[in-house]
């Protein structure tokens, strides 16, 4: 996966945790401000308009979520049914997917269904004169259009992971195809019950991974999509610096997440739950409260810093997990029996491992700084005077500041998509750089 | 297992299945028909004033909403609206020392009709006793007749008339109205008229007027604090005031049903001379004397103070406005304009209104009329992704789209335009000769090619363009070796810098030029350089207080001046040319002084005929013209962007025409012919 290379398993309540952990911070960013004690009983808002907005961000957020999950099941288990070369070339291109910067995706929707076709998006319509012959399903399909095409861009990020995630993990379940097929079960038996009952716990932890991120990619698609919704409203006070408005975000943002985690348990099938620091310390939504504490002046000239070390705290319990299980399959008992030193024993069996590991964590890592650092420079254009020169001009399409500057994307995307696609390549590179040099547990 | 495989397939089927339709309806309901047009406007939502649009959008948004009483044609003829006739009428009016010498004058009058009827001969049509005094109304405006009728009643005792100035530096009103409480002479006060709140004047007629002006004296310096000052103007054996009558057209309703009625109007125009608005028709609501709603609201009778031919131009395209709004509305006229605003007479009616758009629906539904709905502040993204999706109708201004999305550039008629003035006083301007030289060194093709915006060109006329009696005077032509040869003739030549010199004194003069324009001061740069070409040296001077400017422009200190000109619909141009007005303070600001011009002015300022304007206009500029006092340069237009949905063959052929959104409002093909007014005067029946 590209938000968690490898599976991990999540914490012993996992959407409480998330939910004061939102509130927690919120609190945090705001006395990091030196606020008032009455601006931080106003964490949560009382005005249901604000509620409205996170219920309408919430159901773009399970409409993109639900599509990627069966949609990604679905082209998942036919590649399944198409043998082992047709699984491998589905996965490389759900990571592929998945490294495509959300904005750009965004953007070049806008160009192609505006831009290119004149069709509508319901969001970004100018004001219209209602016909007097409307009739409820015009009502009914501009309103529905209205929250489809965001969540439909959602979904294409969210898909690729699923893709990805349904390919890679099979690898974790049990093959039971020799059997099966030995007592006559048929094809579609064997793929549909007893595999998909193998994947659907594992699954189930995939999505409560991808519930913690999308809210992050929502962001950026209500603020491209100018969807009024929690995410719309969190992008435009992370791009004013308006603290009180980012921790109300985090804060509603924890309850949103809270409930999605619930809404994920509702999968059938359960994995352990895990005790320990590190999944406690990962399984948050670490990287949407990042672009938030982005907004601060004093956090600009680390931006990428900052990044680059969330990646590597979200990534850590996973990748702890896999060096875990790389470790137990070393013959490292055998060779102390043999009488081999603790020296020879880590030259000769775990350095090389440990030093593969390594790479493929750092350029899992990198990649991600990529993709996220083209989130927080699209939300916030003035971290991109900050970076390096060619890094600058990589990001500096990216960030549609102002209406003008929007209107000519939407005019010509090309040097958006252009931006885009190299940071996607680079951080699909990255990624398939990650993947051969990574030891596999055998 | 089916339900799992049902799910799986069957969600992201659904979900593409209800995006399809969803994206589909969106479509539908987003491509409407020709049943209303889209205007998209960067600026913010006006304030919807009638009398002061501050853009030429609002200007046009609100003539669909507003009637006014006359209006100005496509053809740019006086055309009625409200008003379905009008006529001009005068009254005479004489006082006597009592009532019953009123009545013998009267009686001497009524025998004059008699074979001859000596009352048609001086199109005397009523003469009426009021108190003790006679008063006597003429269907025509020409002295004639009154002195004719005069003359039969001179050997009467006649009791003169006193005209009374009175200036305060305070408010006058409450003081004015306990004198006229408290004095036992209160009768013999026959008109008051206040201009402004701090100055009056009076008629009084009769001996007591010494006695009366000292009272008030009195009355006002104890009241007043001693800063008021009371004098005589005048004594005049009888009062002539010029009347206006207007017919309102029956059957003309207020957008809420109510008909528009004379007391409309009659509001209407007290609530305008109230006010201090920067409006055309100012110096002519000024001059009324009173008004009057005549035949159960079908008549409007206007009396002015004086013989002001141009009066009946204050009407042309000036909103009316219903009288019970503008009563309800006293207390605070202008935030009702834009939070209740108030019902037209107009094709449109305001529908619906939010913080940034407006919608206008025709009054009779089902017309051929459409609606229109005006988005403000509109962002460049909404106007390109209207372009794109073919949502909107107009931008406006055109240079908020993209130019690869437009169609059609329509261009609004020009509102004003820019000229420059002479100081005909200054020591090288005041030679005729050189100001021609400059004009023809003026290369005004070159200007409307280099600067920005819409610019269109001009002619010399001092008139407004478009109009029934815009005489289209030819121009100066650009060319440069005449006004050398001009220069020469006069004795000025080239040194080695390219300057033109006489007797060691260069061509040099300094332009001013207003301030906060960026056309202005392009439009400065591109004519010093033309005027170098010459052999002038000019140097550009920017006054960027508006107030300033004016002053500068008042006192004379200047010696060419850049002035935005803004075209009217009257014909007086009396206050800008009259030598009265030569002097420091004046309106005369190129400082003009010919007799000959006065005398033309005059009559131009006396003439109430229409049809007349023409050839006196014609004469005037035919001997002001040859002053050379001002040299006109092009005429600024808005331009707004047509998409496809607006063009069709008719607009497409006259691309380059200027259009209204009235024209949109009301097809040609439906549109009642444009009636051809040649505003004689109706007989009085």
């Amino acid at each position: 996966m590209i938000t968690a290379q490898d599976f991990s398993l999540p914490p012993r309540g996992l959407p409480l945790r998330v939910l004061l952990s939102g509130m927690a911070v919120g609190v945090l960013l705001l006395l990091s401000q030196h606020r008032s004690w009455d601006e931080l009983a106003g964490l949560l808002p009382s005005e249901p308009a604000l509620w409205l907005r996170s219920g309408v961000s919430m159901i773009i957020l399970i409409m993109a979520l639900l599509f990627a999950l069966s949609t990604g099941l679905a082209v998942g288990m036919l590649a399944r049914r198409m043998g082992s070369p047709a699984v491998s070339f589905t996965a490389f291109l759900g990571r592929a997917v998945a490294c495509c910067p959300v904005v750009a995706l965004a953007w070049g929707f806008i160009g192609g269904w505006i831009g290119h076709l004149g069709w509508p998006v319901e969001t970004l319509m100018p004001e219209h004169l209602a016909a007097a012959q409307d009739h409820w399903q015009a009502t009914l399909g501009s309103a529905l259009w209205g929250v489809l095409a965001p969540a439909l861009v959602l979904a294409v990020p969210l898909c690729g992971e699923v893709v990805h995630a349904v390919a890679s993990d099979a690898r974790l379940t049990v093959d039971l195809e020799f059997s099966l097929r030995a007592r006559g079960v048929p094809p579609g038996v064997r793929l549909y019950r007893h595999h998909l009952r193998q994947m659907l716990p594992l699954l189930r932890v995939r999505m409560q991974a991808l519930c913690l991120v999308a809210p992050a990619y929502l962001m950026v698609v209500e603020d491209v999509f100018h969807v009024a919704g929690w995410g719309g409203s969190l992008a435009e006070a992370i791009r004013t610096g308006g603290v009180n408005a980012i921790a109300q975000g985090f804060a509603t943002g924890g309850v949103m997440i809270a409930l999605l985690c619930v809404g994920c348990q509702m999968l059938p099938g359960r994995l352990r739950r895990v005790n320990g620091v590190l999944p406690a310390l990962a399984w948050h939504p670490w990287l949407l409260w990042t672009l938030g504490f982005l907004a601060l002046p004093s956090a600009d000239s680390f931006a990428a810093l900052i990044v680059w070390v969330v990646v590597l705290i979200v990534g850590s319990s996973s990748w702890h997990r896999t060096w875990a299980n790389l470790e137990s399959q070393l013959p490292l008992d055998p060779s102390r029996a043999l009488g081999a030193s603790e020296t020879t024993i880590w030259r000769t069996h775990v350095a090389v491992v440990q030093f593969r590991t390594l790479v493929a964590w750092l350029c899992a890592a990198l990649a991600q700084t990529l993709l996220w650092m083209a989130v927080a420079c699209a939300l916030q254009p003035r971290l991109i005077s900050e970076l390096d020169p060619r890094l600058a001009g990589l990001f500096k399409p990216l960030s549609v500041q102002t209406t003008r500057e929007a209107a000519q994307t939407l005019a010509d995307p090309s040097a958006l998509l252009q931006a885009g696609g190299i940071i996607a390549l680079a951080a699909l590179c990255l990624i398939q750089v990650s993947r051969i040099v990574q030891p596999r547990p055998r | 297992m089916i339900l799992a495989r049902t799910l799986i397939f069957g969600f992201p089927l659904l979900v593409a299945a209800l995006a399809w339709w969803s994206a589909g309806e969106s479509r539908r309901s987003h491509a409407r028909g020709k049943d209303g047009i889209v205007v998209m406007l960067s600026q913010d939502k006006p304030a919807l004033n009638p009398y002061l649009p501050e853009t030429e959008a609002e200007r046009e948004l609100l003539e669909l909403v507003h009637e006014p009483l006359i209006r100005i044609g496509p053809d740019g003829a006086l055309v009625p609206t409200l008003a379905e006739l009008w006529r001009w009428t005068q009254d005479v009016t004489c006082w006597f020392a009592d009532e019953a010498e009123a009545k013998r004058a009267l009686e001497q009058l009524q025998a004059q009709i008699g074979e001859t009827n000596r009352w048609a001969e001086w199109h005397l049509t009523s003469a009426d006793v009021v108190a003790a005094s006679l008063r006597l109304s003429f269907s025509d405006l020409s002295p004639a007749g009154v002195q004719g009728a005069l003359e039969v009643i001179a050997e009467r005792d006649l009791q003169p008339a006193v005209l009374c100035r009175v200036d305060s530096r305070t408010p006058l009103r409450s003081a004015w109205d306990k004198f006229v409480a408290s004095t036992t002479m209160a009768d013999q006060i026959h008109r008051v008229w206040f201009d402004g709140t701090s100055v009056c004047e009076l008629v009084v007629s009769g001996k007591v007027a010494p006695r009366l002006m000292e009272d008030l004296r009195r009355h006002l310096d104890k009241d007043a604090d001693g800063s008021a000052t009371v004098k005589p103007l005048a004594e005049v054996g009888v009062l002539v005031e010029p009347v206006l009558d207007l017919d309102i057209r029956p059957g003309q309703l207020w957008s809420d049903g109510t008909p528009v009625t004379a007391g409309d109007a009659k509001a209407t125009l007290e609530f305008l001379r109230g006010q201090d608005w920067p409006i055309p028709a100012h110096e002519a609501l000024r001059q009324i004397q009173s008004l009057e709603s005549l035949n159960n609201g079908s008549r409007l009778r206007v009396v002015f103070r004086r013989s002001y031919g141009p009066a009946l131009c204050a009407l042309a395209d000036l909103p009316v406005l219903p009288g019970a709004w503008l009563r309800d509305h006293s207390d605070g006229i202008v935030a009702g304009f834009s939070e209740n605003p108030p019902p037209g007479a107009g094709t449109h009616r305001i529908s619906a209104q939010t913080g940034r758009s407006l919608v206008l629906t025709p009054v009779h539904e089902g017309g051929a009329s459409p609606r229109f709905l005006f988005s403000f502040s509109v962002s460049p993204l909404m106007t390109e992704i209207g372009t794109s999706t073919q949502t909107v109708d107009l931008v406006w201004p055109a240079s908020a789209a993209r130019h690869s999305a437009l169609r059609q550039l329509r261009f609004t008629p020009p509102r004003q335009r820019l000229v420059v003035l002479w100081n005909t006083r200054h020591e090288i301007l005041q030679n005729v000769r050189l100001r021609e030289a400059l004009a023809c060194a003026t290369d005004t093709e070159d200007l409307i090619r280099s600067l920005p915006g819409r610019l269109g060109r001009v002619d010399a006329s001092l008139f407004a363009p478009g109009l029934w009696y815009s005489t289209r005077a030819a121009r100066s032509p650009f060319e440069l070796a005449s006004g050398r040869g001009i220069l020469e003739e006069e004795g000025w030549s080239l040194d080695g810098a390219g300057v033109a010199r006489r007797q060691d004194r260069p061509f040099e003069l300094t332009l001013l030029v207003p301030g906060g324009d960026e056309l202005h001061t392009k439009a400065a740069q591109r004519l010093v350089a033309q005027w170098a070409a010459l052999g002038a040296r000019v140097k550009i001077e920017i006054v960027a207080d508006a107030s300033a400017f004016a002053q500068r422009l008042r006192e004379h200190r200047f010696d060419a001046a850049l002035v935005d000109q803004r075209f009217e619909v009257s014909w007086d141009q009396l206050p800008w040319w009259h030598s009265s007005q030569a002097k420091p303070g004046g309106t005369n600001f190129c400082g003009v002084i010919d007799p000959q011009v006065d005398l033309l002015l005059e009559a131009l300022s006396r003439e109430f005929e229409p049809a007349h304007v023409p050839s006196r206009v014609r004469e005037l500029e035919a001997k002001l013209l040859q002053l050379h006092p001002m040299l006109t340069l092009f005429t600024t237009h808005d331009e707004a962007a047509a998409m496809q949905t607006l063009a069709d063959g008719a607009t497409a052929a006259a691309a380059s025409a200027t259009w209204t959104l009235r024209q949109l409002a009301v097809p040609p093909k439906r549109a009642p012919a444009a009636p051809v007014i040649h505003l004689q005067m109706r007989v009085t029946e």
